[in-house]
């Protein structure tokens, strides 16, 4: 198989297995613009990605590299958030700076899989807290005025599921 | 989060429900509050039925609506999820109307009085998910058996209408799709459970007031290979070493458990050494000590939540902040003042060095308790979660003024 190569914004690269690295629809497009040569060794700069998460890109890549494609159409997307599997969960595993740098390359690089394993793990952060857990799981200030949330929280408390 | 783009976090957000989006996470800040509305609406006037348009989702409806107005849903050809608040028994042109849905796929009726009519039939049939969460007709069980894609049903209410029969015809036909069920136990022997522990496919299952469960039924509902969520409560009939038994049957994947109102005690924490992947625990109202909780964050080293209605000194406290995992813990604190964590002294001794941010939130047990929407004798805080709805009403009558769709006043507005 040949390899490519990626940079990742602090200057590292990494061979990666070209199939591998078109799992990211960016690169793929990338690599047909570029009219990608077998000849020559490419190397794809991802000034998005630093070296660590990149690394953990490839790592979740190369895991699911024979995943079926997820199925495009937007309207039927799961919203389950259950169904994450073991490798994802344990792979996930992160602090939550991590995760979001997680979600912010798999977005910029379009892999669509990496993208909703990450946003279930964040979505199953929310549920079931209330505003002030969710607040401080994710350090989030509070900038309502004490009316505004007394108001917020008026219209909202018989949906309030805590 | 702030380094997180709005479309990222629309993206998680579309992976909530509309309660979710427009109960907790729209309170969390300005902009949380923003992005939660474009995802799902809440309706309480005519009018805003109207401004529905097509990107939406999922829409909670109070039914103080003229009746004809959710006719008016039917334009909304998208929506997958609806939730409905009514004080009235819902016409049977409301069905109609939501068997028109093609999309609807996730139907949560928080209702004073009957859900099921018999137009309702169809829709039902089609339904992914059904939260119901009081006053559950009689034959809603028998009604959702014939269901053909029902893959997760939420019963919150009160068992007042599920006769053994029914709740064993739903069981049998669901026996192999269903993957989230949740039940008031408070009728259901043990070979019910036995039916229950049937369903292979279970992912989440929440079992309340199981005050007839004996050893026997306990042991049934660890059966299903894939669960990763268990809440059962009430299980006081399960005694000390039933109790064992059923811990250590546990499937290794277990991520969430809840054991409140039973007899867990210190003797069981080493029966929880298996369990790896567990990261939410509750316990509340059982017989565990203290110095037990220290030895049970030993034990269970992946637990990110631990949720307690035991005195824990500060020194306890500490310890358990040292945990590897550990984020929110909830506990009874030993000041009779107010709690405050860090203590002072140790903030003090910081001061110069960069102050070490504590990890560990703490939640005292007493405010839960004292909410004014929970049970008293609360089966624990997560079996409490949708049940305080109901409560609301029928022992808050005062209280009705807040929940706007009972409220005769126009003030809200």
């Amino acid at each position: 198989m040949p390899n490519i190569k990626l940079q990742s914004s602090d200057n590292e690269v990494f061979a990666v297995d070209i199939e591998i690295a078109k799992c990211s629809v960016t690169i793929k497009t990338m690599l047909e613009d570029l009219g990608v040569d077998d000849e020559e060794e490419e190397v794809v700069p991802l000034p998005n990605v630093n070296s660590a998460i990149l690394k953990k890109v490839i790592q979740w890549a190369t895991y699911h590299k024979d995943d079926p494609p997820l199925p495009e159409d937007d309207e039927n997307k799961e919203k389950r958030t259950d169904d994450i599997s073991s490798w994802d969960a344990d792979f996930l595993k992160v602090d939550q700076g991590t995760l979001f740098e997680l979600i912010l390359a798999a977005n910029y690089l379009d892999i669509k899989g990496l993208l909703d394993v990450t946003c279930k793990t964040v979505a199953n952060m929310i549920k079931g807290k209330t505003p002030d857990e969710i607040r401080k799981t994710f350090n989030i200030k509070n900038d309502f005025t004490a009316a505004e949330e007394d108001q917020v929280r008026k219209e909202n408390e018989w949906c309030e599921e805590k | 989060m702030d380094i997180v783009p709005d479309e990222v976090l629309l993206m998680i957000f579309d992976r909530l429900t509309p309660g979710e989006l427009l109960g907790a996470v729209s309170q969390v800040c300005k902009r949380w509050a923003t992005l939660a509305a474009h995802r799902a609406q809440l309706i309480h006037r005519e009018d805003q039925l109207q401004t529905l348009n097509r990107g939406v989702r999922g829409v909670r409806v109070l039914t103080r609506l003229a009746r004809s107005e959710l006719y008016k849903l039917l334009d909304v050809r998208n929506l997958r999820d609806i939730t409905i608040c009514s004080a009235t028994p819902l016409p049977s042109e409301c069905f109609q109307a939501l068997a028109a849905l093609e999309h609807l796929e996730h139907l949560d009726v928080f209702l004073h009085e009957r859900l099921l009519d018999t137009s309702m039939m169809s829709t039902l049939v089609r339904l992914r998910s059904v939260v119901i969460n009081e006053m559950i007709s009689p034959g809603v069980l028998s009604a959702l058996a014939v269901s053909e894609r029902l893959e997760a049903l939420h019963m919150y209410g009160r068992a007042l209408y599920f006769p053994r029969r029914d709740l064993m015809k739903f069981l049998t036909a669901h026996r192999s799709q269903l993957r989230e069920l949740t039940l008031r136990c408070t009728e259901v022997h043990d070979n019910a459970y036995a039916a229950i522990g049937q369903c292979d496919s279970l992912v989440s299952l929440q079992l309340y007031s199981c005050w007839l469960m004996r050893g026997a039924g306990a042991l049934e509902v660890t059966r299903p290979p894939l669960l990763r969520r268990l809440h059962v409560t009430g299980a006081r009939m399960v005694r000390a070493k039933g109790l064992n038994a059923f811990l250590l049957r546990l499937p290794p994947q277990l991520e969430e458990l809840v054991l409140s109102v039973s007899a867990f005690s210190d003797k069981h924490i080493s029966a929880l050494e298996n369990l790896t992947k567990l990261r939410v625990l509750e316990l509340w109202r059982c017989r565990l000590s203290g110095e037990g909780v220290l030895a049970l964050a030993r034990t269970v080293l992946s637990l990110c939540i631990l949720d307690l209605d035991i005195l824990l000194t500060n020194k306890q406290i500490q310890e358990l902040d040292k945990h590897p995992n550990l984020l929110n813990l909830r506990c009874l604190t030993d000041c009779s003042s107010k709690y405050v964590w860090p203590p002072v002294e140790v903030s003090k001794t910081n001061e110069d060095q960069e102050v070490k941010t504590q990890k560990l939130n703490v939640l005292n047990t007493n405010e839960v308790y004292s909410h004014k929407y929970f049970r008293g004798n609360g089966e624990g805080y997560r079996g409490s979660l949708f049940y305080y709805w109901t409560q609301k009403m029928h022992l808050h009558p005062a209280e009705r003024k807040i929940f706007p769709g009972f409220d005769e006043s126009e003030d809200f507005y």
